[in-house]
């Protein structure tokens, strides 16, 4: 199991995931995921400081799937699968 | 609930005021001279010395209180302090109104804990004459949230009438914030 | 419709500023997201999965045409084109950028519109039946009490920090499209043995985890106490409410805890010594909102009801089955109330382009008298056209695709947002909605089923109000997959009940089969001209479940 470090933007409310030096990102590709809990724990903590910047930061699971013939780290739950692909039904 | 800290400054009818109250827990002695603030369970308690006081004395209710615990005491007392643990928690506001408009306190009513800018609108509505905000938190944003509305569609502690009474007369509620 | 005078605009005014400022302390870290979420939710806006979702009031479901134009400009500037049209009559968009809110809000102002207490611990906007003023069995119209309780709630000082969210709803008819039962509290218009209207109470009313038919507290409240009746309920709420677990801190579950007639005691008590105050409405106040409310320049017509019943029979079934299903009787000889479904295949339950926005304001100019209503089940209405010229007008809308014959039929489906958008969610509401519609759309299982409401809740929380639809769908998680509860019986209306569950939670990709045989079940259960829910109630859910689960 993989961990990555969420939170929605304060400007935008957009998800955006906890990328390598202590930076943001609107990927889940470009997320940093951390192997150990205790690493994630961490970074999480980190994230809280910037609250200005982020709103409620959590973890989510993340694992390795199958996609297009490649190995992809995606999230776990099928809403954070939704929160980082966007709604299933085409808007209006 | 722990001794407040002494805090520099309040807002008393919308000026920023120093703070000359101290709270008194319900096992230390009670000093004879200057303002306290003690816990309704401590003034229930030791009325009698409290009574006797040279300094102010003030009772602080929590939000399970109703206020009607004081009905009799308005006489010995200078102040009620409400406090409101967590800002969420409204019955504070339900607390000042039924002391101003049912019970008829006249004297200082004070709100102390999670007092926070923009909740001090509605609590100078609901009565409160007193602000102590918490610790961390501008004065001075407090002070302009105070004039947020000049209008106001309900009565309250600080106009019993609706809009609806006072409408032939104009709206405009004096400016007491400034 | 009401328009506001100088202190409704001051109020509103002051209100963008307040918001205005807020949100810069927000931005600036000044105030953080756990002081900022009481404020925010307070003025309707909330954190989704993908974005803030802003909701806007739309008092008691009211707009009038500059109003619908205007949230159609909203939608366009600064969300994605669209908007949502809520059960409780709201509008709600599901993209605003935080800094771009107080621009929205400065927009809405000009049109007297605001997002005030559409969300957060507070006393939320009040919701009526669609069809007040028109409707021909109702006893009066009860937009003005809406009205006088939007003022009274609208920034109320003791109550912007309740136990939980408090919803109000008013009907002045006696039947219910207004869900009054399933309210914090319900107001019902009624008349007592003396020939006086007045208002029967209803509290305790509520869907969530803990589902209840709100009960009577009293039957008739004379009309100048109305707003101190409130205040002593809200009161007595605010003080002995739960705030210990959020799930256990809605009104209906003091009323459980306390006895209706303890809760009844205790407001009795409280507004005793309110009741002969300041609050009491004076003639001149209930004179002055009621003339906002009153009828439009109606034509004097010949023939209505007969010319209604001839336009059925027109050789264009999708015209005449239009009529049947979304065109309702109006207490005015010559004109109708028209409903426009914006559900149809391929669209999210309840969502309307910023187009058709802007098309149903100005077919509601040319048509009525351009005044437009949002309705409980996430429609638009028309409530004044002339039987003359509903073919002309459906013509219109049969055009912009928003001509579907289906007002309570099978496919007009509430449907929360579930899993696409909303962060509570267990499950998908959405696209369970779209292959319900796939299936059963076509005209003849319409016409054949009949009145039917479906509504689908992507979690417990009950947003698509579930337990009241005839048919409800609960979505829930089954380790990771999505499952779906079927419940049967359920109403809101007059008649309002709670749905009993069916059997076991059924797998995503089976639920739609499982509906259909539920419709199956009906048909051949039901008797001659037997609505299904009565057939539900007469049958039981066992009959039914023999059928569903083969």
């Amino acid at each position: 199991m993989h961990f990555v470090v969420t939170a929605s933007a304060t400007k935008t409310g957009q998800p955006v995931y906890r990328a390598p030096a202590d930076t943001w990102t609107e990927r889940f590709d470009a997320a940093q995921s951390f192997g150990e809990r205790a690493l994630a724990e961490a970074a999480l903590e980190a994230a809280r400081r910037e609250e200005a910047v982020v709103c409620d930061p959590y973890l989510i699971d993340a694992a390795h799937a199958e996609i297009d013939g490649e190995p992809r780290l995606r999230p776990v739950a099928l809403k954070e699968q939704i929160r980082a692909d966007g709604p299933t039904v085409a808007l209006p | 609930m722990s001794e407040s800290n002494s805090r520099p400054s309040i807002l008393v009818n919308g000026q920023i005021s120093e703070d000359a109250w101290r709270s008194v827990d319900d096992e230390s002695p009670v000093p004879s001279e200057g303002d306290v603030i003690v816990s309704l369970a401590r003034w229930q308690r030791d009325r009698p010395e409290l009574g006797d006081r040279l300094g102010r004395t003030a009772v602080r209710l929590d939000p399970e209180h109703s206020g009607r615990e004081l009905a009799d005491a308005f006489d010995a007392l200078d102040m009620i302090v409400v406090d409101f643990p967590k800002f969420t928690d409204g019955r504070g506001y339900t607390i000042a109104r039924r002391l101003r408009e049912q019970l008829g306190w006249r004297k200082a009513l004070r709100a102390q804990g999670d007092v926070l800018p923009d909740q001090v609108f509605f609590m100078q509505r609901c009565g409160f004459d007193v602000l102590a905000l918490r610790a961390d938190k501008s004065l001075e944003t407090a002070q302009r949230a105070l004039s947020a509305f000049s209008v106001s569609y309900q009565g309250a502690a600080d106009d019993p009438r609706p809009l609806y009474r006072r409408r032939p007369e104009g709206v405009v509620r004096s400016a007491r914030a400034s | 419709m009401y328009r506001y005078d100088e202190h409704d605009a001051t109020i509103i005014r002051e209100r963008v500023a307040q918001f205005h400022d807020q949100v810069a302390r927000r931005l600036s870290g000044e105030i953080s997201e756990n002081e900022f979420k009481p404020l925010r939710l307070q003025n309707g806006l909330y954190m989704q999965l993908h974005a803030y979702m802003l909701r806007v009031a739309v008092p008691y479901g009211w707009l009038s045409s500059a109003q619908l134009h205007r949230l159609a400009h909203v939608a366009r500037t600064w969300d994605k084109g669209y908007g949502h049209l809520s059960t409780r009559q709201n509008v709600q968009y599901n993209w605003p950028a935080l800094e771009d809110v107080p621009k929205i809000l400065a927009a809405l102002a000009e049109v007297e519109m605001h997002a005030v207490q559409t969300s957060g611990n507070c006393i939320r906007n009040t919701t009526s039946d669609h069809f007040a003023g028109v409707a021909r069995e109702e006893l009066e119209d009860p937009r003005p009490y809406c009205e006088l309780i939007r003022q009274w709630s609208t920034f109320h000082p003791e109550f912007a920090a309740l136990p939980r969210k408090f919803k109000i709803a008013v009907t002045g008819s006696p039947r219910d499209r207004a869900a009054v039962q399933i309210h914090d509290i319900g107001i019902r218009i009624v008349e007592n043995e003396a020939g006086e209207r007045g208002f029967e109470i209803l509290v305790g009313g509520g869907l969530g985890r803990t589902p209840r038919i709100a009960r009577s507290i009293r039957d008739f409240l004379p009309k100048a106490d109305l707003l101190s009746y409130l205040e002593a309920i809200l009161r007595v709420y605010n003080e002995q409410g739960r705030r210990d677990n959020k799930y256990k801190a809605r009104i209906k579950i003091l009323v459980d805890a306390l006895g209706v007639d303890a809760f009844r005691e205790a407001v009795e008590a409280e507004w005793a010594e309110i009741k002969d105050g300041a609050m009491k409405l004076t003639d001149e106040e209930l004179a002055r909102v009621a003339k906002h409310f009153e009828p439009p320049a109606y034509e004097s017509l010949e023939g209505g009801d007969a010319l209604l019943a001839g336009k059925k029979l027109s050789p264009n079934r999708r015209f005449a089955a239009w009529l049947e299903s979304n065109v309702e009787p109006h207490k005015v000889p010559g004109y109708a109330a028209v409903v426009i479904t914006v559900k149809s295949p391929g669209r999210p339950p309840g969502d309307i382009t910023a187009d058709h926005m802007d098309a149903v304001a100005e077919l509601a100019e040319r048509f009525g008298f351009g005044e437009i209503v949002i309705t409980h089940r996430q429609n638009l209405c028309i409530p004044d056209v002339r039987i003359d010229q509903l073919e002309a007008l459906w013509a219109e809308l049969d055009a912009l695709a928003l001509g579907e014959a289906n007002y309570f039929r099978a496919t007009d489906i509430i449907a929360c947002p579930g899993l696409d958008y909303c962060s509570l969610a267990n499950a998908r509401s959405i696209p369970v909605a779209q292959r319900l519609t796939e299936r059963l759309h076509k005209l003849e299982r319409l016409e054949g089923v009949g009145e039917l409401t479906i509504n689908i809740s992507g979690c417990i929380n009950a947003c698509g109000h579930h337990h009241v639809g005839n048919i409800g769908v609960l979505g829930i998680d089954k380790q990771g997959e999505e499952f779906y509860q079927l419940m049967l019986g359920g109403s809101s209306a007059e008649d309002a009940s709670l749905g009993k569950i069916l059997g076991p939670a059924i797998p995503s990709d089976e639920i739609v089969d499982a509906v259909d045989r539920v419709l199956d079940a009906y048909l051949s259960l039901r008797n001659d001209g037997e609505r299904f829910l009565d057939c539900v109630r007469r049958v039981g859910t066992r009959s039914f479940k023999e059928r569903v689960y083969v």
